[in-house]
């Protein structure tokens, strides 16, 4: 049972101290797990603690209370089995796109060939190969965002972590690298959590939905969005699942209850 | 402009702004020949005043260039410059050695902040001109006086836009060294100083102008060689033609050193300007 858990979050909380030096509560007791090769969403209204949550299971955030395990393994600080992709990709601007892939790779102590040989595959996974030695003020924001998976990829991670990965992006290159994203999922088959605030794209592109409320930052509700193989997007937006789920998950981010029908017509 | 500076660190200077907007203008073929008009105006109206004054107040260009060409024959300004030159550089590469780690430390560890940080401020902030006299009586009156002056005038400019470098480093950057699992001493190699290099050059650019005005006061009040001594010694024995050749050589010295430092720059971040050009 355990060997098919991926991340284990149990009873976290955060309190922080505010410019007036008052406690704020961000997180209180949340707890939910992460089976092996899913995706799933993390979704709130803003303050509702989504991102102070990704931080500590990414290992960037220091928990007041309770505990997260990653491969049974307890995070403490950072750990080659999460890979991380944050908002704005930050890359190296003065690196390639190759040598950003090669950076974490580097931290591990990688020698040099093996190392290369990773970050061609990883930026190859990615589909930059032709771009690989461009540097980031020359690569448009999806291709730099998509360096950043590749990063991320590159260390071969258990868990693919990503910060609103595609919300700084236009709507266009968003849904193109959704697409792109459920592709690298069904290629490498890595567990991916992610934070985003745009319903849509939680329920097209995650099994489930982990959604939390403010004021203290608490878990909701856990939504199954249930599509099933269907990998193709414009499929699943078209579906009536999606129109249901994102009515159902609609209700669980401003708070009120669902009762989730299970079973229709999957 | 301000969209232009905030991007990169704000620089700690009114000229470094300036010379970003300069930098950053295209010049297209008329702007250059307006420019040249300018010029050529500008040294009508002097010759053309030049003319009515008593000849040892004031020089007209044609005199100045005659004088030039003069001082450039008989090898005396080669020497002055040389002269000029030696310790310029030793002081200047000094102010570098010094003033860049010491403006890494400061910014990266909040200890160094707190023990050096005012004296870099106080020294940034003082006229180190008048410090000259003891300089003389520490240095002496040759060369290591010049190059002490140029050092002390040099090396807060330097620091303190390091310093201003250190502090702009994106933290998101810093996290992600962090992230990854780098080690401290890999994100401060691979991370922090790539990321300042920038801010370094600013500090080296507007660092070229204060050791320029660093030689000129020592050798001022030497008054032994190099080009601040053919100035004071001219000025001093009225030929003003003399004066103000030294002061063109000096003019033109202090423009192409800042111009080096902006090719050396280009070279070092290239990534800079299209990221403070507004990229995104």
């Amino acid at each position: 049972m355990s060997g098919d858990l991926a991340v284990d979050v149990r009873g976290v909380s955060k309190v922080f101290q505010d410019d007036k030096g008052r406690q704020v509560q961000a997180l209180q007791d949340v707890s939910f797990q992460v089976r092996r090769s899913e995706i799933v969403a993390l979704t709130g209204r803003s303050g509702c603690g989504k991102t102070t949550l990704l931080r500590i299971i990414m290992g960037l955030e220091q928990p007041s209370g309770g505990s997260v395990t990653v491969d049974g393994v307890p995070v403490q600080g950072c750990g080659p089995n999460r890979g991380i992709v944050f908002q704005n990709a930050e890359l190296l601007p003065w690196r390639t796109a190759l040598g950003n892939v090669e950076f974490g790779l580097e931290a591990r102590g990688l020698p040099k060939a093996e190392r290369r040989e990773a970050a061609e595959r990883a930026i190859e996974l990615v589909g930059l190969g032709n771009a690989a030695n461009r540097r980031p003020h020359e690569l448009s924001g999806g291709m730099r965002q998509r360096v950043g998976i590749a990063r991320a990829l590159a260390i071969d991670p258990a868990v693919l972590l990503m910060d609103e990965p595609f919300s700084a992006l236009d709507a266009q290159t968003r849904e193109k690298m959704q697409g792109e994203l459920l592709e690298i999922h069904q290629r490498t088959g890595k567990t991916i959590i992610f934070v985003s605030h745009d319903i849509d794209e939680s329920v097209l592109l995650a099994d489930r939905v982990v959604t939390l409320v403010p004021d203290p930052g608490r878990l909701h509700g856990v939504l199954d969005t249930g599509f099933g193989d269907s990998t193709d997007l414009d499929e699943r937006r078209s579906s009536a699942e999606f129109a249901l789920r994102r009515h159902e998950l609609l209700q669980l981010v401003h708070g009120r209850e669902i009762q989730q029908q299970d079973g229709v017509s999957i | 402009m301000t969209a232009l500076a905030d991007q990169a660190a704000p620089p700690v200077d009114d000229e470094t702004a300036l010379s970003r907007r300069m930098r950053s203008q295209r010049r297209s073929g008329r702007d250059r020949l307006v420019t040249a008009a300018g010029v050529v105006v500008l040294l009508i109206i002097w010759e053309v005043a030049a003319r009515q004054v008593d000849p040892i107040l004031a020089a007209p260009p044609s005199a100045v260039f005659t004088a030039l060409i003069g001082m450039i024959a008989d090898g005396s300004l080669p020497v002055a410059v040389w002269e000029s030159a030696q310790p310029f550089l030793v002081g200047y590469l000094l102010a570098i050695v010094v003033g860049v780690p010491v403006g890494l430390l400061i910014g990266r560890f909040r200890v160094v902040e707190a023990a050096i940080g005012w004296l870099v401020i106080a020294g940034y902030a003082m006229p180190m001109i008048a410090l000259t006299p003891v300089f003389m009586l520490w240095f002496g009156l040759g060369f290591a006086v010049k190059a002490a002056m140029v050092m002390t005038m040099t090396v807060f400019a330097i620091s303190i836009n390091t310093w201003n470098g250190v502090q702009n480093v994106p933290r998101t950057l810093i996290e992600v060294g962090t992230a990854f699992c780098a080690s401290q001493p890999r994100i401060l190699t691979q991370i922090v100083i790539p990321s300042v290099i920038p801010s370094i050059m600013t500090g080296l650019r507007i660092g070229i102008g204060k050791a320029v005005v660093g030689i000129v006061i020592a050798e001022f009040f030497t008054a032994i060689g190099g080009i601040g001594g053919v100035i004071i010694d001219a000025g001093h024995s009225f030929q003003p033609d003399r004066m103000f050749a030294a002061v063109v050589v000096l003019m033109l010295a202090a423009v192409a050193l800042t111009g080096l430092i902006g090719l050396v720059e280009r070279r070092l971040a290239p990534w800079n300007r299209s990221i403070a050009g507004g990229a995104h």
